[in-house]
């Protein structure tokens, strides 16, 4: 599973959380000294913003689904006459308190939607004022949904061989369709070096020392425009490329011997393809 | 009914695949399906065998389209047609053993294919390719490519025949010695390392003296390479001569021989025209350069070629021993032109078969010239495709008192006509499903041996039918295997290891 780290900032303010979060994925980390102000509006007593400060991930970048991940968070309480005080409760009832600087909740997997913060701000007298800076952070595992990103690979689940051209197309809208320009492609059984590489079209040429590497999993890797880490864009069996030659049938050998395509003296043995008889239907 | 009532079914033999009706009419002893299996000589069955390499060298052969067992003076060695499909080009090899392949021995654009018959140690290939004609697939020689000769020991194949000697002589009355006098045409033969005796040329009058042997200087030689000999040719006394040097009986001159092609003077050659029994006339009809054909087999000791790109319906015989020297006149044989070519030819029990698609009739060697042979109508709606009689062991021959013949019915016994049913009885609509545009792939060995019949089919897949429980309809049973590639050609090498030759 492709490891990640996003920073989502979060700036709070009266009544509610808003933010920039969505398009990219990055952002600037700082809300800035406005970010959040509560002149208190009774004295001596403490302020509950509890349930208002609801959170989401639903404008997350666009694909990415989390699975499990930390959220920390980074608070600054700037307090002019007044004390604060805040509470920070994940999905799962964790709690953490008045903590300050870089720290973290275990992310829920099962819930996407977010977390709660619920901020206490304790006040000294009418018209104190607080000012709080926070940024959200979730770091842990992502899967992008591969249908969320507009691509079409082809020869996807067929069967190639070397020196066939692999054809990896994409819209040009960069919500939904992979920019096809900030990708390393990769697979298990050689490097692959593009031909093309533009933001809608990436081909390549099957390697020679793919050459009957079987099912193969090709994997896009992000540079962080869009996203980072990699990601399995589709699967291709490479077969034999070029077996031909002069054979003889060996009694006893269990499995067949074929000249690879190098043509260097060197050969390759492979299973002998599914030996299956099948008899007549019983009682038919 | 309880569990208790189930009777068992015990199987206790595996008669290989059952491809004919309704799967529920698949008998419980056969398969209704199976791919890459075998039955042994007993009931049971297993995993077919696995392949191996046969070349062990650090560049095998590859893209192979063509295989035949060549027998040579030494050995029992393979002829094989590698083609290149980006360069449209068939290059012929001769693989002697695992380490050692000679060649190519012969290149040509646009050979896919070809027609080969071994004779005394040599090897006689005929390059063809398939054509298409109104969307029928028809196999005859390349356009302007002739019959070609390997000799075996490694040198590139040379053409078949030979064109004539040319040029010009002096001749004059030598020492002392003895001729019938009077006017003679005198003329060279030049004979080739593989016995081709070409047409005579040089051809000069001369008169000769009865008291006076006869010299020959300036003698040309021949711009043939592979010439060894120069044969020396004359007339009779001409009572009369009309000027026309070539329209008079040639005999060759006893002890009148010059084994090179360098030496450039005879002397001293006396004889008598009673001595003159030799004819060398029939020379003169013979083919310089004989036309390649699809189809090449021998019979009676004589060369059998078939299907040039001119003429699908024509066959050409060889005189008697002589596979390269094909008389333009009266060694034809003219199949009844119906459209189709002339795919297949074999001698069995002294009468020649020659096939089409689906037509077969025979010739019979009356001790005549070709020309003469009667022609007899064996069926016409039977016949063979290009590699489609079983040949035997690594004979390169195809007889064992019968054929085994693949055609559109199946995989027939042949013993002077289509044995029904056919062989492949158990596996009709299998076999009906091939494309019999393709019929070119289909090559079928016969092993002893194994008692396999093994052939390539037109799916590049190979079909194996086992006749170690006998060879009849019932009792053969077939296995279809398949491979990481296609493969095109099947031979046997070394009385019973099969070779198979494959391309993507």
């Amino acid at each position: 599973m492709p490891s990640f780290t996003i920073t989502i900032p979060t700036v709070l303010s009266q009544g509610s959380f808003t933010g920039p979060v969505g398009g990219l994925y990055t952002y600037a980390v700082n809300g800035g000294s406005t970010d959040f102000t509560q002149f208190m509006s009774q004295s001596a007593s403490d302020w509950n913003l509890s349930g208002i400060g609801h959170v989401t991930f639903d404008t997350l970048p666009p694909g990415f689904n989390i699975i499990a991940g930390t959220i920390s968070w980074d608070i600054t309480v700037i307090a002019t006459g007044a004390t604060s005080h805040f509470t920070i409760t994940d999905p799962n009832g964790n709690i953490a308190n008045d903590t300050t600087g870089l720290s973290g909740l275990t992310y829920a997997p099962t819930d996407c939607n977010g977390i709660f913060v619920t901020h206490a701000i304790c006040g000294n007298f009418f018209g104190d004022k607080i000012e709080m800076r926070a940024n959200l952070q979730i770091s842990g595992q992502y899967v992008i949904i591969p249908p969320f990103f507009d691509y079409d690979l082809e020869e996807d689940g067929e069967n190639v061989a070397v020196g066939d051209t692999i054809t990896i197309t994409s819209g040009t809208n960069p919500a939904t369709d992979l920019n096809l320009l900030h990708l390393t492609l990769s697979w298990p059984c050689g490097i692959i070096v593009p031909i093309t590489q533009t933001p809608t079209l990436l081909t390549f040429l099957v390697p020679e020392s793919c050459d009957d590497a079987g099912l193969m999993s090709l994997t896009a890797t992000g540079d962080g425009f869009q996203f980072s880490g990699p990601v399995v864009l589709g699967t291709m069996t490479v077969l034999l490329t070029n077996g031909s030659g002069i054979y003889r049938l060996v009694t006893g050998k269990r499995n067949d011997t074929y000249y690879r395509s190098q043509r260097d003296g060197t050969t390759i043995d492979i299973k002998i393809p599914n030996p299956t008889a099948k008899t007549g239907f019983v009682g038919g | 009914m309880t569990l208790r009532d189930h009777q068992p079914v015990v199987i206790e033999k595996f008669g290989g695949l059952w491809a004919r009706g309704s799967k529920e009419e698949v008998p419980l002893d056969h398969f209704q399906d199976c791919i890459n299996v075998l039955a042994g000589t007993g009931q049971s069955f297993g995993t077919r065998p696995g392949l191996g390499i046969s070349q062990d060298v650090a560049v095998p052969l590859s893209d192979i389209r063509r295989t035949y067992n060549y027998p040579t003076q030494t050995g029992n060695t393979l002829i094989v047609l590698a083609y290149d499909a980006d360069q449209d080009e068939g290059s012929i090899y001769h693989y002697v053993n695992e380490t050692t392949l000679f060649g190519p021995l012969l290149t040509i654009e646009g050979m896919t294919d070809f027609a080969f018959t071994p004779y005394a140690g040599r090897a006689y290939i005929s390059p063809f390719s398939t054509f298409d004609v109104g969307g029928l697939n028809v196999e005859k020689g390349l356009e302007d490519e002739f019959l070609y000769v390997y000799l075996g020991a490694g040198v590139a194949a040379q053409k078949a025949a030979g064109i004539p000697m040319s040029g010009s002589m002096t001749v004059v009355n030598g020492a002392a010695g003895h001729t019938d006098p009077g006017i003679h045409i005198f003329g060279f033969v030049s004979e080739t390392d593989t016995g081709f005796l070409s047409e005579p040329g040089v051809l000069t009058q001369f008169t000769t003296a009865s008291a006076f042997s006869v010299s020959f200087s300036a003698i040309p030689t021949s711009g043939d390479p592979h010439v060894v000999k120069r044969h020396l040719v004359a007339t009779k006394v001409l009572p009369t001569f009309n000027g026309d040097l070539t329209g008079y009986q040639f005999f060759f001159v006893p002890n009148a021989t010059i084994n090179d092609n360098v030496t450039t003077v005879l002397v001293n050659i006396s004889f008598y025209d009673a001595d003159l029994l030799d004819d060398a006339s029939h020379l003169f009809d013979n083919f310089s350069e004989i036309p390649a054909g699809a189809v090449l087999t021998l019979y009676h000791n004589r060369l059998v070629l078939a299907t040039t790109f001119d003429d699908i319906s024509l066959i050409l015989v060889s005189a008697q021993g002589e596979p390269e020297a094909i008389s333009e006149l009266d060694g034809l044989l003219v199949y009844p032109p119906d459209g189709n070519p002339i795919t297949n030819a074999q001698e069995l029990r002294d009468v020649l078969y020659t096939f089409k698609r689906s037509k077969t009739v025979s010739f019979t060697d009356n001790g005549d010239v070709p020309s003469s042979w009667p022609l007899v109508t064996v069926d016409t709606g039977l016949g063979t495709c290009v590699h489609g009689i079983a040949t035997v062991l690594d004979s390169g021959s195809s007889s064992v008192d019968y054929l085994i013949i693949a055609n559109y019915q199946g995989i027939s016994l042949f013993n002077g006509r289509f044995i029904s049913p056919e062989l492949s009885w158990k596996i009709e609509d299998y076999w009906k499903a091939l494309d019999r545009n393709e019929f070119r792939f289909i090559q079928i060995v016969n092993a002893p041996i194994q008692k396999w019949i093994i052939m390539t089919l037109p799916t590049r897949m190979v079909l194996v039918g086992n006749y170690s429980l006998g060879m009849d309809p019932k009792q053969i049973r077939w296995f279809p295997w398949s491979f990481e590639i296609g493969f095109n050609t099947v031979a046997i090498w070394e009385i019973d290891e099969i070779i198979l030759g494959g391309e993507l």
